[in-house]
Order: C-alpha cells, then structure tokens, then sequence
C-alpha cells in the first residue's frame, strides 16, 4: 500500500514477558516518557512461552520487524524460562537468517521492571532501524503470492 | 561380513532375545535396498548391507504399529546409533530396548566401499566408536560447502534461493515420514486451532513448514540426509538442517547423538550461554 506520508511508519511487533518488560513498558507510561507508538505489545507470561511460530506469525500479518523481551538472566520470574528462551533464540535467528529474513526484523532484548528508560530508549531505537530498513516488503510478496 | 550380520540376527532370533530384526533387504537390483522386518530366525537371509544402504531404519522404533512389546534387533549404522542415541536421550524408550547390529561403510553411497561390522555391543561403546570413525572426517563436506555459499548471499538473496526451492514443495511430508525424530503423534503442521501453518502447498506455508520443521530438529538433527533423499521435490532439506546443527555446535558446543546421557542442549541452558545478539 502506498503510504501517504512522507515518512514510513513501520509496524514492530513485540513480545513482552509480563513480569518484566511488560512492567517496564508500563513504568515508561507512567514516568511520561516518550517514544515511538510503532510498538504494537503482545503480553505473555515469559520470555520461555514464546514460540518460533508467533514471530512468523508476525510477519505473515505484516509486522516490518519483531522484538522479543523479557528479564534479564538470573531474574526471570519461573527461575529459568529466559535462559530456555535464549538458547531457543540463539538458534533460531540464525535459521531466519539463513532462510533469508533480515537479523536485522529480529530484535530482542532484556528490559526488567525498573527499566523503563531503557525501554523507551530500545523503542526509539529500533523504530529508527527499522524505518531505514523500509517496509518488510520481500516477506510480503511471499505472504500474498 | 554379511554372513556375521545374518548370524548376528539369527542367534537374536533363535535365542528369542528380540522378537524382530529390521535391517535392509535386497530390491530390484543391489542398488536398491529397502528395510525388511524379520521376525524369524531361518528368513535371516533376506537381510543384505551394502553402501546403497541409505535408509535410517531407526524411523521405526517409535512407530507403535511396528513395534512389538519385547525388544527389537536393529541394523545400525553409524546414522542408526546416534539416531537411537538422540532417541534414548529424549526417553522415547529404555536403551534396552534396542539391540543394535552396528555395521559401516567405509563411504556410504559409492560403489564397491568396503562395509564391516561395529565392534561395540551396547549403546554406550557404539557412540564411542562412532566417534572415533567420524572423527576428523565430515561425512557432509559437500553439504557445509554449499551452506558457506548461502551465507555468501544477502538476506534477499537467500530469500529469493527458498523461496523458488520451497516453490517445489508438495507438501507430502515425506521428509517427516523418512525422519526419526519427527516422532511426535501431533505435528504442528496438524495443529489447526489455530492454523499456524497454512496446509495448501502455497508460498507461505511451504516457507513456514520447512524453517520450522528444520528449528524442530535443533540439537537432534544427526544429519543423516534421510529428508532430503526423501524429498520427491528434490528440496535440500539438508542444507537447513546442517546450518542449524553447525549453530548448535558453535554456540552450545554440542553434537547430536553421541551421548545418550546428557541433558538435551534445547532442553538445557548454561548461565553464561551467549547473548551478545541480545539488547
């Protein structure tokens, strides 16, 4: 679809893990802090809960880049579904990549409940990214053929 | 050496130590193998092994309609041990269940090879001598050539490369079929509430269900090509099932079956396991 403003706005999923990052998302919200509203949150109880699939489910809806985060190691709320969830993450961003997706679409990071700053600031950050990288439109052509 | 391997079975049998042999009988000529399920002592002739024996037989070890209650003979080559290995470790059945027969060909798939017999007994003394064969040597140079040239491309390229090889898929799940660690009785290909993989043999779901049926093999794939030799397609299934086992292996310094006793490397973690990809 042709975008009417100047600038594209892309669309970034992100997986958030309830006891953290989402916590985190919601500490920058009552902190007034500022960023970029192309962050669309899905809350899910951990990091270990999210499977491969919802991340390519992503895309399939039209997401231009997908983040995954959750507590930082050592802090996860279930002992250690973030350490399952980074081997799982380890491995499975390079297979993306190898099958031709950007590393680039495929974010995650570590954002605790006391973070809200950091938040803001990744939101910032990879809106940026992303929006340089252009709309995801190679994986569309592939979802609409 | 065949005569050592029909005796192998034959004592099994007649000593009634295991209800059923599988092992590979002869087709319409010697190239063509296919696997024969014995389960009495004087049929121990049809069993033949020569290099152009490439099915994994350990496929039927967790098929319930084949396998019966006592415990089963198997031909093992060096694939078959570490595929009953991964098998072992993931407590789809008690390593006792499985007398391995370990045969090897000195190179798989060439005419005239030499082939012999394995001289460990239990599992344990397979996988190490498995080891030891494999050791030094990658069975699948030619495999990890072609995954260096991948990696070559960009994103886009390698986009457009699968998109065009998966373009073929027919979505006849032969590769699944020939896997034996594709075991679990509902696939998430079946899984349709919801659907996460479109069914139709469409550009979306042949991308999602060869990327995912190649992350399900991650830290078991033993790489013993069976899929993509299945693949009436001709996809290279191997490809991404080698790029994701060379991940596994630089990242958690792990290789699939030549140790039943460890934990699984994607059901375990190390505190200090990498993270710099993570923000």
């Amino acid at each position: 679809m042709e975008t009417t403003t100047a600038e594209f706005e892309p669309k970034i999923i992100a997986f958030l893990c309830n006891w953290c990052t989402y916590a985190g998302a919601d500490l920058a919200g009552t902190s007034r802090l500022k960023y970029p509203a192309n962050i669309r949150a899905i809350r899910l109880t951990c990091t270990g809960r999210i499977e491969p699939m919802f991340l390519l489910k992503a895309f399939q809806e039209g997401a231009d880049a997908v983040l995954v985060s959750g507590c930082h190691p050592g802090d996860c709320h279930y002992t250690s579904g973030n350490y399952h969830a980074r081997r799982r993450w380890t491995v499975f961003r390079k297979l993306l990549e190898f099958s031709g997706i950007d590393p680039r679409r495929v974010l995650f990071s570590w954002v605790s409940a006391a973070e809200g700053r950091k938040w803001s600031e990744l939101v910032a950050e990879i809106t940026a990214q992303v929006r340089a990288l252009g709309p995801f439109t190679s994986f569309e052509r592939i979802v609409k053929a | 050496m065949i005569e050592q391997l029909r005796q192998r079975a034959r004592e099994l049998l007649g000593e009634g130590k295991v209800a059923l042999v599988i092992g590979h009988g002869r087709g319409s000529s010697p190239q063509a193998t296919f696997p024969v399920f014995i389960t009495k002592a004087d049929a121990v002739d049809r069993l033949v092994f020569n290099p152009f024996c490439r099915n994994n037989l350990a496929v039927y070890l967790t098929r319930k309609d084949i396998m019966p209650k006592g415990a089963v003979g198997l031909v093992a080559r060096p694939e078959e041990v570490r595929s009953v290995a991964v098998l072992v470790q993931e407590q789809q059945f008690d390593a006792d269940r499985v007398v391995l027969i370990g045969v090897a060909c000195a190179e798989p798939g060439k005419e005239g090879a030499a082939c012999e017999m394995l001289k460990g007994r239990t599992l344990k003394e397979l996988e190490a001598e498995v080891a030891e064969r494999l050791k030094g040597r990658d069975p699948a140079q030619d495999v990890a050539a072609r995954v260096k040239e991948l990696e070559a491309m960009t994103p886009e390229q390698r986009l457009a490369f699968w998109e065009k090889e998966f373009s073929r898929c027919i979505r006849c799940y032969a590769c699944r079929q020939a896997c034996p660690m594709c075991y679990c009785e509902r696939c998430i290909v079946e899984k349709n509430q919801p659907q996460w993989i479109p069914s139709s043999a469409r550009p979306l779901g042949n991308y999602f269900w060869n990327v995912i049926r190649a992350f399900h093999l991650a830290g078991r794939c033993i790489g013993c090509g069976a899929c993509a030799r299945a693949c009436p397609m001709g996809i290279p299934l191997d490809l991404l099932n080698a790029k994701v086992a060379r991940e596994v292996k630089e990242s958690f310094a792990y290789e699939a079956g030549f140790d039943h006793e460890v934990p699984p490397p994607m059901a375990s973690f190390r505190t200090d396991d990498e993270q710099e990809f993570i923000k």
